[in-house]
């Protein structure tokens, strides 16, 4: 009897042993904080939550996918750190300030109007953070990690360029390819893609103010300086934005963003042209566009708010 | 914490065992049960911190009553603690698990205007309070020794079977912890236990929860309105739910009875291949035995039982069900659901008296046909209590009938493969007790069908030898390398 219960126990963890080493050796995520060679596949937001630990910095920028692809070593006055995911929410925002936004000096949000909207699916299970006894054991002996190691060691072996970049960022070329592929194309198939995609049955979701209230009330007792913005609109976006129907969410989202943060700058309006978007994208506008407007429209104001208690008085 | 997640076999079960038998060891039984009562208590604390305090409330009252009853000899007396103790339990019950169903429900029949806040059912509660209302009963009948606190705690808090069963009577457990040699390290417990625990995951893991993927989708979307099953989907979504809840349920008891039998305690059985099952009457001799006990002994019986004559024994049956599907939730589509078998049970009993045949007399072949038969009742049951609503369950049932036209499939043919499988380890397998029999892995309750194997299949018996060592090792293995993806147990929302 004993044999067998050693046998057992010895052989199930032998193999679970195997397996776990073998990923740990090429962790295909970076959530151990050895990957060097950079992330092939990965969930940006897991990405994100691990990088967050073992890379440098203090500051810190929230949003969705529009700044994925951000340098954060293009940004002026901080060590910054790209904590932007695709399609983010605010429930995510508000966890991920809960427990990663510690000790940094600053932080930037990007929001937009449809963050608010209430039929956005449920948040999924990797937004939230978790301690490191519910991620790890899943993450060294998951088949989803099995397969990102084999596929992660295939893929350097091949040269082919990573996804995410050492610097933390989604990689703007292989983005800008993924999205020819895509082919929505024409003005008529964008009028398509933004009625489906943000404008119908929007609901305006009032909990959302509650938690970046709570993002701000975390950051101010934290004495972390925040400034937020709303992101910058395609002009075919724009003409969305100003149907009636929708003029009044927008004119309330900021409103209300104005009455909750001290800091609110409006780029809505200042990037419409197509030459700032990507081709065949009027969603994401190019990294060096973001570049020029935080270094000169966001980040500047950084350094006007202070987190003592008169500055923060403009809120609510 | 879930009996199939990391946290619980990497971390909680190696510490509270390797805990449990070194205190064993070292300051004997006493300290053990604290130990345990410790780490049941901070296993129940883990899913919400904040109802540990009505599980404490509960034991301390019932302990307080328990005592009240055996101590007390005024029958009179007696009897007033007894139904002061029970309303004191099921009004625990009613309002954490009931209260929303009575309100919603005033507020459609009478239209007023009643508000209640959401109330959020704490976990397990239906379990520990039978646990306790039988703890009671004996009670009051003098059935109960003067147990001690700490052995009290253990009956009724002992982790392997707080949260989703086996309903455990004090008569098996208290013994059993009151034992010294309980505390003593046996190779043999570990071994059945590690085997036990072993099977009961791989149920749940590889098969319950691969199989629900083709439950969900359909009944999520009929539950919609915009969605009608054809006959494809209907039938693959209701079979495979009906292989979902077996297998995760019967998972469930075995991981338990696995665990239990690693700390050296013996619970009852809860599942004997339900689906072989030649009768309804048989299908509840095998399904959730210790719920069937319970409602059996303190609710059929107390209502007269068979004593009163045919037509009262058929009212207090169907009384006893309805009663067995609302406990298990509140919601229309479970009493419904306990009708149903309520009905089933009383056209069995009837089929027997015009027969009077019993199901282990049959031939093979008409034994065969009756299993169909009954599965087939089965599976139209389960719509019901898987369904949200009741609307959709008719929706499900009219695609099962073949009366919805498809205009949309959602399963893929691969859902029958499964169905296939499930359907030959449900009918021509052995389970896991009569895989195990040689070792008792189970506390023996009376069963007058509890077959052994058959011969054909006498090779299957659990052996702790190398072949069975390398099969469990693997096994173990691939279950704990597929738990990425947690799930609960359905019967923790019961």
């Amino acid at each position: 009897m004993r044999g067998y219960f050693f046998s057992v126990i010895g052989g199930a963890l032998a193999v679970v042993l195997a397996k776990a080493v073998f990923i740990a050796t090429v962790d295909p995520i970076g959530r151990l904080g050895w990957n060097h060679g950079g992330i092939y596949f990965a969930l940006e937001r897991e990405q994100k939550e691990s990088a967050v630990k073992w890379r440098g910095h203090d500051a810190v920028f929230f949003t969705n996918s529009k700044l994925s692809m951000q340098d954060p070593a293009e940004l002026d006055a901080y060590r910054w750190f790209n904590f932007a995911a695709g399609g983010m929410r605010i429930e995510e925002m508000a966890g991920f300030v809960e427990a990663y936004v510690r000790d940094q000096s600053a932080c930037v949000l990007g929001l937009d109007v449809w963050m608010m909207h209430a039929g956005h699916p449920p948040v999924t299970e990797v937004a939230h953070p978790r301690p490191w006894f519910a991620w790890l054991p899943s993450y060294l002996t998951s088949w989803r990690s099995f397969f990102r190691t084999t596929g992660t060691l295939q893929r350097r072996w091949a040269g082919v360029s990573p996804v995410i970049t050492s610097g933390g960022f989604l990689d703007a070329t292989l983005f800008a390819e993924r999205l020819a592929r895509k082919n929505i194309g024409g003005d008529a198939e964008w009028d398509f893609w933004f009625e489906q995609n943000l404008m119908s049955n929007f609901v305006y979701c009032e909990k959302r103010l509650t938690m970046l209230k709570q993002i701000r009330d975390t950051l101010k007792q934290r004495g972390v300086k925040l400034v937020v913005f709303l992101h910058p609109q395609h002009e075919q976006a724009l003409q969305f934005l100003e149907r009636p129907e929708f003029a009044a969410h927008q004119k309330r989202f900021l409103k209300d963003l104005r009455g909750i943060f001290p800091v609110v700058v409006d780029l809505t309006k200042e990037y419409p042209d197509d030459r700032f978007y990507f081709t065949n994208d009027r969603l994401h506008y190019f990294p060096w566009v973001s570049t020029e407007f935080l270094n000169a429209r966001v980040i500047p104001l950084l350094e006007q708010t202070s987190h003592d208690a008169r500055a923060m008085e403009g809120g609510e | 914490m879930l009996f199939n997640s990391h946290i619980f076999i990497l971390f909680f079960l190696p510490i509270t065992l390797l805990g449990y038998y070194w205190l064993g060891a070292r300051f004997g039984s006493r300290i053990c049960k604290v130990w345990l009562v410790a780490a049941s208590l901070f296993y129940y604390a883990w899913w919400n911190p904040a109802y540990l305090a009505i599980l404490v409330a509960s034991i301390l009252v019932n302990y307080g009553f328990g005592f009240a009853l055996s101590s007390t000899a005024d029958s009179v007396m007696r009897k007033r603690v007894l139904i002061l103790g029970i309303v004191l339990n099921l009004a625990a019950l009613a309002y954490y698990k009931y209260a929303n169903f009575f309100v919603d429900n005033i507020q459609v029949w009478f239209g007023l205007d009643w508000t209640l806040k959401t109330i959020i059912l704490p976990l397990a509660i239906s379990f520990f309070t039978f646990q306790q209302i039988a703890f009671l009963c004996d009670a009051a009948k003098g059935e109960t020794r003067e147990y001690r606190f700490m052995d009290y705690c253990l009956f009724v808090t002992f982790f392997p079977q707080l949260i989703a069963g086996p309903i455990v009577h004090h008569k098996e457990m208290m013994p059993q912890f009151a034992r010294e040699d309980t505390y003593r390290m046996r190779w043999d417990n570990l071994s059945i236990g590690l085997t036990l625990f072993t099977i009961g995951l791989f149920k749940k893991v590889m098969i319950a929860d691969s199989i629900a993927g083709y439950s969900t989708p359909v009944f999520t979307l009929a539950q919609g309105g915009e969605f009608t099953p054809g006959a494809f989907d209907a039938w693959s979504a209701a079979l495979a739910y009906t292989f979902q809840i077996y297998f995760d349920f019967s998972g469930y008891s075995d991981m338990a009875l696995g665990l239990g039998r690693l700390f050296g305690i013996r619970l009852p059985m809860n599942f004997f291949s339900p689906y072989k099952s030649a009768s309804i009457i048989e299908f509840w001799r095998r399904w959730h035995i210790t719920l069937s006990r319970f409602l059996r002994d303190y609710l059929y019986f107390p209502l007269g039982g068979n004593r009163k004559g045919p037509v009262r024994r058929q009212i207090n049956l169907m009384i006893t069900m309805l009663l067995g599907g609302f406990w298990h939730g509140a919601g229309w589509t479970f009493i419904i659901w306990g009708g149903l078998h309520g009905l089933y049970l009383v056209l069995n009993h009837f089929w027997r008296m015009l027969m009077g045949k019993k199901d282990d007399t049959m031939a093979w072949p008409v034994r065969a046909v009756c299993v169909v038969v009954t599965f087939f009742f089965v599976v139209v049951s389960w719509v019901f209590f898987r369904a949200e609503a009741i609307e959709p369950a008719l929706t499900m049932l009219k695609g099962m009938a073949g009366m919805n036209e498809a205009e949309l499939v959602v399963n893929k043919m691969s859902a029958y493969y499964w169905i296939i499988a499930a359907l030959i380890i449900s009918w021509a397998l052995p389970n896991a007790i009569q895989v195990t029999a040689a070792f008792q892995p189970s506390y023996e309750i009376e069963r007058e069908d509890q077959a052994p194997m058959p011969r054909w299949q006498r090779w299957m018996h659990w052996q702790p030898n190398r072949i069975w060592a390398t099969a469990m090792a693997v096994v173990l293995a691939l279950c704990v390398l597929s738990l990425s993806k947690v799930t609960e147990f359905l019967y923790f929302q019961f």
